[in-house]
Formats: C-alpha cells, structure tokens, sequence
C-alpha cells in the first residue's frame, strides 16, 4: 500500500492501488451523503484527460480509471487520504497488537501448562495434559475455522467475527467521530470508514482478513508458547510423566508414537517405547537415564507445538496474507453503485471527432439558379383557362374533387411523383390551350421541403403561368405522428421555399384535406378565386369566416355560470351532458360550428354513431380535441383532462343537436355514459352517488369542488373551441394557447371564482381575436 | 483485439434522422444538431463508437441528400458524356466537377463520405411513402460501390409503412434491411442493425462481436444500477419518519409540508441520478413539468387524483383528503417496543437498535406522534420510477421529447410522444385501468416494511448508520429490493405489471 503523496499526476503511466480505490469509493460515500452537491468540475476535466499511453485494464474498463482519477482530484481528497494512511496506521498497530498478546498469552499459557502435573510435587509436569491446554484449543479452533471458511463460508459474513469486528471498530470510530467540532472532517472519516467496512465486508475479503488476523493471533501464540517453553527448560529441570485412570498403557504409549513420528522425522529427538514406559507416574527416582528421558520428552513437547502449533498456523498466515494481497489487487470499484452510475455521463470519453478540417460548412445558394422568383411577363398576360389541380409528391393518389365558383370542375393533373411525372404535368400545362391556367398544387406538411421539391414547385409554376398556389395538406396526420408542434414552423419553411420558387406568399396556405368542413371548403374556395393580389389588397382576413359569424361566448359564458350555481355537488353525468348540451344549443343556429367540432373530433358527421362504436367514438373525440390543444396545454395533466373531457362530452352533445332521432336510438347514455363515466373520474370524480357517503367530509369536498373545477374548465374550452370553428386549424391552436393559461387557478371553488376566471379568459380570447386578426 | 475499425457513413434524405441515428447509436444527447427541418446538418461529423474507451466503429454524420431527382440526371448526362469504365468512375467523375461544389454542394458531401467509409447506412423515414426521390437517392448510392443497409427509422410509428419499404427495397436488391426507430428505443433492433453490418462487413466481424457483446453487458449493467437507485430511494422514503407533536389531534401544517418537502427532495434526486445514468440530460425532465415541484399540478405526487392514476385506492378517507397521501402512523408505543424486545433478543440488545426505539417510547410518553409516509404514497413512488426507467431503457437519445414521471402503469410510454401524453390522449385506458385496480390495496414488500422499523435506514432522519446489525440489515433489504426491482424493468412496456 503506498502511502506516499501523490503528486501532479496520480496514477499516470501506473495502475491504481487498492488505497486509490478505497478512495473513491469513499469519495462515493461522501458524496451520497453530502447535502449539496459537490462541486466536481475541474477533477471531472482532469479525470478526462487522458493520458495517451494509458490503457484499460479489466472488466470495468476506463470508466473506472477515470472515476478514480476524478476521485483523487476531487477537494476532499486530500483529506481522504490522510484518514485512509491513519487507517492504514491503526490496522498496523492493530496487528502489532494482535501479535503482541498472542505472545503474551502463549508465554503465558505455556508457563502455567508446564506447571500441570501433581501440585503436591513442584517440577513434575504431566506432559499429555500440558499438551491438550497448549494444543487442543487452538487446534478445535483452526478445525472449526476450516468448517466456517471452506464448508459454509457464507456463515463467516454474517458471522460473528467480521460483525464483532466491526462493531468493534466502529464503536471506537463514533467516539472518535464524535468529539471531532468540525463536521465535514466527521464526514469525510465516517465516508472513509463506511467505504473500507463496505469492502471489507465482502465475503472473500473478510474471509482473508479475519484469517491473517486470527492465525497471526495464533502463531504468536504458539511461537510465544515455544520461546517460554525454550526458557523454561533451559533453565529449571522438570520431570515430565504421564497417568491414566481409564486408559491402557500401551495407548499412551501408542499415542505417543504416532505424534513423535512427524518431529522425529525432522530430526527432533523423542522418547522410545522404553522411556515413554519409564514416565509412567509414580516415577522410579532411581532410573539410569533420567536425564535423557528429561531432553527427549523436552524435543517431543517442542517438536508437537511447532509442528502441530507453529507450523499450520505459519503456513496459513502466509496464505492469508497472500490471498489478502490478491484480493487487494484484483478489487474493483463497484461500478453498478448508483453513486458511480451516475458519473458515466460527465466521464464519458470524448467520442466526436471532426474530419475533413478544410470543411467548411456548405453554403446552401439562397437562390436556386433554377428558381428564380420573377414572374414571366409573357405568360402572365394569357387568358385564364381551366383551372387546374396537381398533386406533388402524395402520398396516396386522392385529389380533392373541387369545383370552382362557375360550377366548372377542376381539372386534375394527378399526382407527381419523380422526373418522368413532373416533365408530363409540364408539359400538359404548357400545352393547354388558354395556358395561364389557375394551378393548385396540393403538397403534403409531413414532407420536408427540399430542394428537389422546390425545383418542381418552380418548374410547375413556371408551367402554368403566375397564377400558381400552393395547398398544403396532411396537418392531422402529422399531428398523429407527434409533430403537432412542429406545424408552424414546417408551414413557414413550405412557405419560404415556395416564395423562393416564385410564388406569392399569400398564395401558400395549409388547410387540411383529409378533414375538410364545410367552413373551410368555404374559405378554400374563396381563397382559391381570389387572386394573390387582390388577396393583399384588402384588410379582411378571408380565412376568417368564423368572424363573420355572431359571436355567443357572452351568453354561453353566462349560462355556464348559471348551471354552475345550481350544483350543490359535484354534479353527475346527467348534469354534466345538461350543461354542454346548453353550449351546444346555443350555436344551433349555425350547424356548421358543430359539424366542424366533429370533425375536429375526428368524427364523420354525416355517420351517427351506433351503440357498439360507441366506446372508440367518445376515444376518438377526445383525443381528437386533445391533439388539437397546444404543446403546453396538452402537458398539463388538468388541460389534458379537460380537452378529453370537452371533445367527448361536446361531441356527444354536438352530435344530439346534429342527429336527434340517430342518438336519441342509443338508449339512454347507456353505452355511452359508461365511457363518458370513466372519463370523468379521470377527471377528478371518484365520489358519484352513492359511494359519497362512505367517505370523510373533508375528502369529499375536495374531490367536488376539484370535480367541478375540471368541468367548468372543460365547458369554457368547449365554447372557446365552438367559437374558434371556421378558422385555420393552425389558427384555432395559437388562439387556444393565448386564452387559456396552465397557471390558472387550480381550484374554481365558488361562483365567484368561477365568474372571475371567465371573465379572465374571455378577455384574453379577445386579445387573441386581436392578435390574431393583426398577423 | 484486431486494429481493424469499420467506418461508416450514415446518409439518406433530408430530415430523415441521420443525425438522430448517430446520437441513438453512440448514446449521446448533443452530438450535432437535431430539428424536423431540411438541411439541419451541413457537414461530415464524425464519432467513435467506443468499447472500453477504445474505439470499435466511426460513423460519419452526412448533410441530407435533397435533390437526387436532378442529381441523377446530371450523372445520367456524365454518363452519356464519355466512356466510364464503372459507376463509380462516373461517381469520381461526378466530384470533380465543378457542380459538386456549386448546386450539388450538400450531394456531393455525402456521396464523397460514402466513398470514403466502408458502407453506408442509409436512414428512412418509414412514415414517408416510397417516392421516385427516394428511388433516386438509392439508385445514386448504389453507384459509389459501397454496401448499403437501408436503416427504417421512425418504425414505432403507428403510420409507418414499414411492408411496404421492404417490398420497394428488395425490388431494389437491398435485402439488408435493419429496422431501429432512433426515438423508440429497441435493444434488439440495434443489435440486429449491428449483425446486419457483420453480414456485409467480413472483414470486420471481430470488432463488430466485441460491439454487440458489450451492448448487451452495458445494458445490463445499466438495468441494475438503476433498479439500485430506485431500491435506495424507496428504502429513505419509507424508513423516513418524522417526530412531531400533535395539536388537537392533528399535526402542524409544517410538519406535513416538511415531511412532502423531504420525499420530494428523494424523487427528485433519484430522477436526475437515473437521467443520468442512462446519459439523458437531466433538464429533459424539467424541473418545471415535475410535478413534485410544485403542489398546484394534478399530478402532483400526494395528490389522490395521482394515487388513483396508479390504479390505487387509498385506503381510507383520511388518506383521500385534505392529508393527501400522509396518514400519522400510529405504530407506536406497544408494537414497537415488542419489536424491539423480538429483535433486541436476536440481536443481542444491539446498542443502537435499543438506543432509537427506547427513544421512541420516551417521545410516546411525551404525547409525540411519528409522521411518516404511507403505504399508497411509497408504492406510488415506486410505480413511477420503474416507469420512468422503463420509458428511459426504451427511448433513443435523438428523443427531444420531456419526459414526464406521471403516466399511468399501463405503460404507453414507450412512444415517441412523452408518456403523460399519451396517457391522457387515451383516457378511457387509464380509467378502465383505475377501475380494474380499485379493489386492490397495494402492499408494500417485505423490505420496505421492514425498513419503516429502523429509522437510521433514511437519510431523511438524519445519518444512515453505516455498521452494525443494522446497516449490514439495511444492505440485505436493499440488495434484495433492488433484485426484485431489476426484474421489474426488464419486462418490455406493454407486457410489464404494476409493482409490488
């Protein structure tokens, strides 16, 4: 473990160590616990500098070298690693420790097991009996420490050691931790302590650990036992025997054999048959070779303890330190940790790369050389002829089937797709007899507009004479696909290009095709007989026929505020259908209103609906309205309510007043309520009838008046939404988001509220009219 | 590992997500310039795909092809004009002119790229129907003598006509055909666009195994480190608890907003943690639009209508009202001493586990109550994030869309518009959604019960204990926790169930 201070460039050109890990692991903690984030910018740019030679190593690749490169430049480091060397420090003296009292308690040990023998008789030692206290212990542990590690080492993780260890050192920890004022030297100690406890307390970690622990312990024990041993013997004289009560003779004798056999093989003198017999208590004080029995059993006794005692535990202390060692090394940050996880981004490797460094952007001519925007003199001076219809680049092969003012049908030239079709369509158009046709040509909003396009766009006209326009259609469509806001800026760029290829900027408009009402194939055919001039000329916006129309929002303002103040619940679906069904009634004096707000349901209105379709019906309806609201509206859980709520109940409404005898078949809102039902609790119902007494007051009447909120809120976009027919869908769009607002108050409580809020949107549905017709 | 890296170009039309591919492809938010409009890129862009920081692919960023009708003509006359030993010599021909550089500027770019790479990968807007342009554009490349692989882009679209470009395309002799949406995220199609690569690149199927292999491990990794975030916030959220005192049986205002303020503070945390680690920008979910930032929103976190979208019921009408989602939990005093007897004889009378409750007891008997968050709210909680990883697993870094935390768990999220939209465009499901699961009271795992136990498992308590029975306790629950949430991601959308 390097405990040296890394300087300007940790870890370059080396790998990282275990301790550098352990830092920003701890770097991890600290962070995870911080209040604030912390401030990481300079060590995250000099985490990605990578020096070119380095390379990956293992199975977490560069991004773990570089979250340990962040990590040792971060502020706290410093600081880290001083705690993790004071760390280090104490598990050093720890181990020091470890072996001190192990030889303390061997030397003890053994000087206490020399003197069991017969207490009437000082310096007789009873040899098998000092060897079980200096052996048996220690042995019935290192078996049981063989059970724990090797047969079920999960019980060693949960095991009492590594807790009592820990319990231990974190007990010391939180005391130390505690007297400590400043409370981020506290934390960076208490994120270096849980960062080292975290990896030790990996299984194949602690197993190493405790086991270089626990055979140090013991080594100590039996090299502190053998010392003692060695002392003793040198210097005083014991007699060394044996007894039995229960046992044979020739058992001990037996016994004795067999564990001399191993020290005898390294050459460590040990008592024969003969003065093994001769030990046998009471001892003949008179035997020749006392003195030679006395050295032999002195080599057996040792031989036993290093060979029984030192030697297993040395080995395995060399084992354990080994492993230790490997473990150390092979660590690796845990990179699933949500604290590492969430760095990938800020230490991704720098991938983009450019090419090509002459490349300068491509300048794009602003003018085709093909499309020049001047009108040709020559044609624009021919008769008008047949109005003509072309289609570019549809994607299906439907024209509209228009008729012009005089009843003549518009000629359709089908759609141009490709070279071979454009050059056809042209050449038709030259060669029609009265040239300077009126030419429509029909494109599509999900195509982007190219210069492909353009070309055609240009050639066509050129074609036809100057009296070219341009229909953009397919607006749903590419609503449904999720481009919804994306429509006014995509009819700007058709725009532009149009005008580039020639064309009058009023001479491009969106009207959608695929659901065309009467008010807008009024509006259609009144902008295509105007010409683009005269269009300019006057101050009326042609599009808006809705203005031309009475407006009723006053009234229907009126009656919304009146059915509200009848309600002293939360009204139920009958009452809810009453009030749009009041809207409703009050633009039945121009049918053309709710025809198109079915239309804008995505409903057919020439086709009722019939009980069994009457589930997709209302789904249609509202999503159809709630496609229609704007980007910031639809986003908002309530608005998006409220417009589901307004297309399935106003289309249900609208489609009564439209066909009675047809829905009046459907029987009693049977199929229908049941939808409209499970709308409304999306809306913020879930007391109806008779459920409302089994819940609290204060419950309840949260869930009314939020109930009742929704359904104002969704009455007054129903009358906003009637109001606004007739006018380009891109038009009602811009004038829903400038009258209703997502801040608004959440909660219509009373009347009051309820009358000051729709005055509030009536106003701003004026300044919206204004803008609007000012654009 | 070969030094051999294929290099790629991504061409196609104008607007068709060439861009969007590369940043779906390399994970990466930023790279170039994104915007439903023509000629957004005007430049060859390069980037690595990196395996282990080394790079396994460079892809090629190329500005649109927009008039490929013209172009073929002007190729078509260059090939009438002289005699060409191949296509590609006219190609050659092609860039030195000086059309290359004035009206087929942008063309050229890309076609000279593609000459450059190894093969092309050419982008479709699947939505678009099969145009002569189209045609051209193919019939142009195919010229450079480089292998093709048509990419159908936007084919989670419900108006994609995917049958119908296949058909066109092997017309074409273009059999290769990958399908991967660079908004709807699908880990198969990718894999499939990189195998289709292998097919057509011999040579560089080395590096191209390593490429999938290690998509496969990050993803992986990926669902795990998020199921780990998501399990630590649920183990703060539902350990956290708050003493307070009560007055006239109830408690303060503050305390309630403190305790929302302190839940809020998690999910927030952990929504940004998970962006992150899925590299999105955090701003995608705007703090703005969370609704846990600002308590006026329907949807927001404590509000029943948010419960109920969740398919919950409340359990009580207390829970319902003006509480919004907090009840006071009033295990106390008995239960919780018996616990701590049961466990504190397990344990040994661990010093700290007896340290919190004999606390607790001592504020019982000073008439103080525990406020903590409720079992609606907790699985709520849960609900959200799981859907939120599960929207994120399935959305491709072109995505510009917000992402939103509300949604229903029927999982609709997986389309390119934001979830909270679709959910709402589509009412009647989550209704008939609510409906179905009213019955049900949610019931909270094992590890988040047992987590209410210990104080010392939440942040919000103050410091998380770090050793002891405890914490090694709090390091079980949480591995196990974030398990079972781990199986819960990996489900696609449509086939998940709620979770717990």
């Amino acid at each position: 473990m390097s405990a040296g201070h890394h300087t300007a460039e940790p870890g370059a050109g080396k790998s990282f160590t275990f301790q550098d890990r352990l830092l920003a692991d701890a770097v991890r903690v600290y962070e995870q616990h911080s209040p604030q984030p912390i401030d990481d910018s300079e060590a995250v740019r000099l985490a990605n500098v990578v020096p070119q030679e380095q390379k990956g190593d293992g199975q977490g690749g560069d991004f773990e070298i570089r979250i340990i490169r962040r990590a040792v430049h971060m502020p706290v480091a410093a600081e880290m690693r001083k705690e993790l060397r004071r760390g280090a420090t104490a598990f050093r003296i720890g181990l020091a420790g470890v072996v001190s009292l192990g030889l303390l308690v061997g030397a003890g040990a053994a000087r206490v097991a020399i003197e069991i023998g017969r207490p009437a008789d000082p310096g007789v030692t009873n040899i098998f009996a000092m060897l079980l206290a200096l052996l048996g212990i220690q042995s019935v542990l290192l078996l049981l420490w063989f059970a724990v590690t090797i047969v079920r080492p999960h019980v060693l993780a949960v095991g009492s050691v590594g807790g009592l260890a820990a319990a231990v050192l974190s007990g010391a920890a939180r005391i130390r931790g505690d007297r400590t004022a400043d409370t981020n030297s506290r934390s960076v100690r208490f994120a270096v302590l849980e960062a080292v406890f975290s990896v030790l307390s990996r299984r194949h970690v602690l197993i190493w650990l405790t086991g270089l622990l626990s055979h140090g312990f013991w080594l100590a024990f039996n090299v502190g036992a053998v010392l003692m041993l060695l002392i003793l013997l040198t210097t005083r004289q014991y007699t060394f025997t044996w007894e039995t009560t229960i046992l044979s003779d020739r058992t001990y004798s037996q016994m004795t054999h067999t564990l001399a056999a191993l020290p005898g093989a390294v050459g460590i003198p040990t008592p024969s048959e003969e003065q093994v017999a001769a030990s046998q208590w009471p001892i003949d004080p008179a035997a020749s070779d006392a003195d030679l029995t006395r050295r032999a059993w002195s080599g057996f006794l040792i031989g036993c303890l290093l060979i029984y005692g030192l030697m297993p535990r040395g080995l395995l202390v060399i084992l354990c330190a080994w492993r230790w060692r490997g473990v150390r090394r092979a660590y690796r940050l845990p990179l699933d940790e949500p604290g590492f996880a969430v760095l990938q981004r800020r230490l991704d490797v720098d991938h983009r790369h450019n090419t090509q460094p002459g490349d300068a952007e491509v300048r794009v001519s602003e003018v085709d050389p093909v499309c020049s925007g001047t009108v040709d003199s020559t044609l624009q001076s021919r008769p008008p002829g047949d109005p003509v219809i072309v289609g570019l680049e549809l994607s299906h092969d439907r024209l509209p089937a228009l008729r012009d003012a005089n009843g003549r049908s518009w000629q359709s030239l089908g759609n141009v797709d490709g070279r071979d079709a454009l050059d056809e369509a042209v050449r038709e158009l030259a060669a029609s007899p009265s040239s300077a046709s009126p030419l429509l040509v029909v494109a599509e909003l999900q195509q982007t507009p190219d210069r492909g396009l353009a070309r055609a766009l240009t050639e066509l006209r050129r074609a036809a004479g100057s009296n070219a326009r341009l229909l953009l259609t397919g607006g749903d469509r590419m609503r449904r696909q999720g481009d919804g806001d994306e429509l006014d800026r995509r009819i700007e760029d058709w725009r532009s290009v149009a005008v580039r290829a020639g064309y009058a900027p009023e001479s491009v408009r969106a009207t959608d095709l695929d659901h065309l009402t009467d008010a807008s194939q009024d509006v259609l055919m009144q902008w295509l007989t105007q010409s683009p001039r005269q269009t300019v000329s006057t101050d009326v916006n042609p599009s808006d026929r809705a203005i031309a129309l009475p407006r009723r929002l006053e009234s229907v303002f009126d009656s919304i505020l009146e059915e509200a103040g009848t309600w002293d619940a939360a009204p139920d679906v009958e009452r809810q259908a009453a009030l749009f069904r009041k809207i409703a009634e009050h633009y039945k004096t121009d049918e053309g209103r709710l025809r198109d707000f079915l239309i804008r349901c995505r409903i057919d209105p020439d086709h009722p609906p019939s009980p069994s379709s009457a589930g997709k019906w209302v789904q249609s309806a509202a999503s159809g309205i709630c496609d229609t609201l704007p980007a910031r509206l639809r986003k908002s859980a309530r608005w998006a309510a409220a417009g589901a709520l307004a297309g399935a109940l106003g289309g249900v409404a609208a489609a009564v007043l439209i066909w009675p005898p047809a829905v009046a078949a459907i029987p009693s809102w049977s199929a229908l309520g049941a939808s409209i039902g499970a709308l409304t609790q999306l809306a913020g119902d879930h007391s109806r009838g008779d459920d409302r007494d089994r819940h609290g007051r204060a419950g309840d009447a949260e869930t009314d008046s939020a109930q009742r909120s929704d359904l104002i809120r969704s009455a007054a976009l129903y009358a906003v939404l009637l109001e606004l027919q007739g006018r380009d869908e891109s038009a009602i769009t811009r004038m829903l988001d400038a009258t209703f607002n997502e801040r608004d108050p959440e909660d219509l409580r009373d009347i009051p509220t309820v009358r000051k809020w729709l005055e509030h949107v009536r106003h701003r549905f004026d300044l919206a009219i204004t803008a609007e017709a000012g654009s | 590992m070969s030094s051999a890296v294929p290099v790629i170009a991504v061409v196609g039309h104008t607007n068709t997500g060439k861009t969007s591919l590369m940043r779906t492809l390399l994970r990466d938010t930023e790279f170039g310039e994104v915007s439903n409009r023509p000629a957004v890129t005007r430049r060859v862009e390069g980037a690595n795909l990196l395996v282990d920081s080394r790079p396994i692919m460079t892809l090629y960023d190329t500005p649109g092809l927009e008039d490929s009708i013209a172009l073929r003509e002007h190729l078509d006359r260059i090939a009438a004009s002289g005699r060409f030993k191949d296509d590609v010599a006219i190609i050659e021909c092609f860039l030195d002119s000086p059309e290359a550089a004035e009206s087929f500027a942008q063309e050229a770019r890309a076609v000279r790229q593609l000459v450059r790479c190894d093969a092309g990968l050419y982008v479709i807007d699947a939505r678009q129907p099969v145009l002569a342009k189209y045609r051209d554009e193919l019939a142009i490349l195919a010229r450079c003598g480089r292998p093709i692989i048509p990419v159908l882009n936007f084919v989670a679209s419900d108006q994609a006509r995917t049958a119908e470009w296949r058909e066109q395309l092997s017309r074409l002799n273009l059999h290769a055909v990958a399908e991967f949406d660079t908004v709807v995220f699908d880990e198969v199609g990718e894999q499939r666009l990189f195998e289709k690569m292998r097919t057509l690149l011999d040579e560089f199927s080395e590096a191209l195994n390593i490429l999938i292999e290690d998509r496969g491990r990050q993803r992986r990794k990926l669902i795990e480190a998020s199921a780990r975030i998501i399990a630590e916030m649920l183990i703060h959220a539902a350990a956290a608890v708050r003493v307070i005192e009560m007055r006239d049986g109830v408690p303060a205002d503050g305390e309630l907003d403190q305790l929302r303020n302190d839940i809020r503070d998690l999910e927030q945390k952990c929504v940004d943690d998970l962006l992150e680690s899925h590299r999105f920008d955090p701003a995608i979910c705007d703090a703005d639009e969370l609704p846990l930032d600002n308590g006026q929103w329907g949807t927001d976190l404590f509000s029943p209508e948010a419960i109920r979208q969740f398919g919950l019921r409340t359990g009580g009408g207390a829970a319902a009202g003006a509480m919004a989602g907090l009840t006071i939990d009033l295990m106390l005093g008995g239960a919780s001493l018996g616990l701590a007897a049961g466990l504190g004889a397990a344990a040994g009378g661990l010093l700290g586990l007896g340290r919190t409750h004999g606390r607790r007891i001592i504020e019982r008997i000073r008439g103080r109550r525990e406020l903590r968050c409720d079992d609606t709210t907790l699985v709520l909680l849960a609900r959200r994030q799981i859907h939120l990883v599960r929207t994120l697993l399935h959305r491709g870094h072109a995505s510009m869309d917000r992402v939103q935390l509300m949604g229903a768990g029927d999982g609709s999220g997986s389309s390119e518009s934001d979830c909270a939209s679709r959910a709402t465009a589509d009412p009647l499901r989550v209704a008939g959604h609510d409906r179905s699961g009213s019955t049900r009271s949610p019931r909270l795992p094992a590890e988040m019960r047992e987590a209410r136990l210990y104080p010392d498992w939440s942040a919000v308590n103050g410091e998380v204990s770090r050793w002891g029975l405890s914490a090694s306790r709090r390091r079980d629950s949480l591995e196990s926790l974030a398990e079972q949430i781990r199986l819960h991601l990996e489900p696609p959308p449509h086939a998940a169930t709620d979770w717990p």
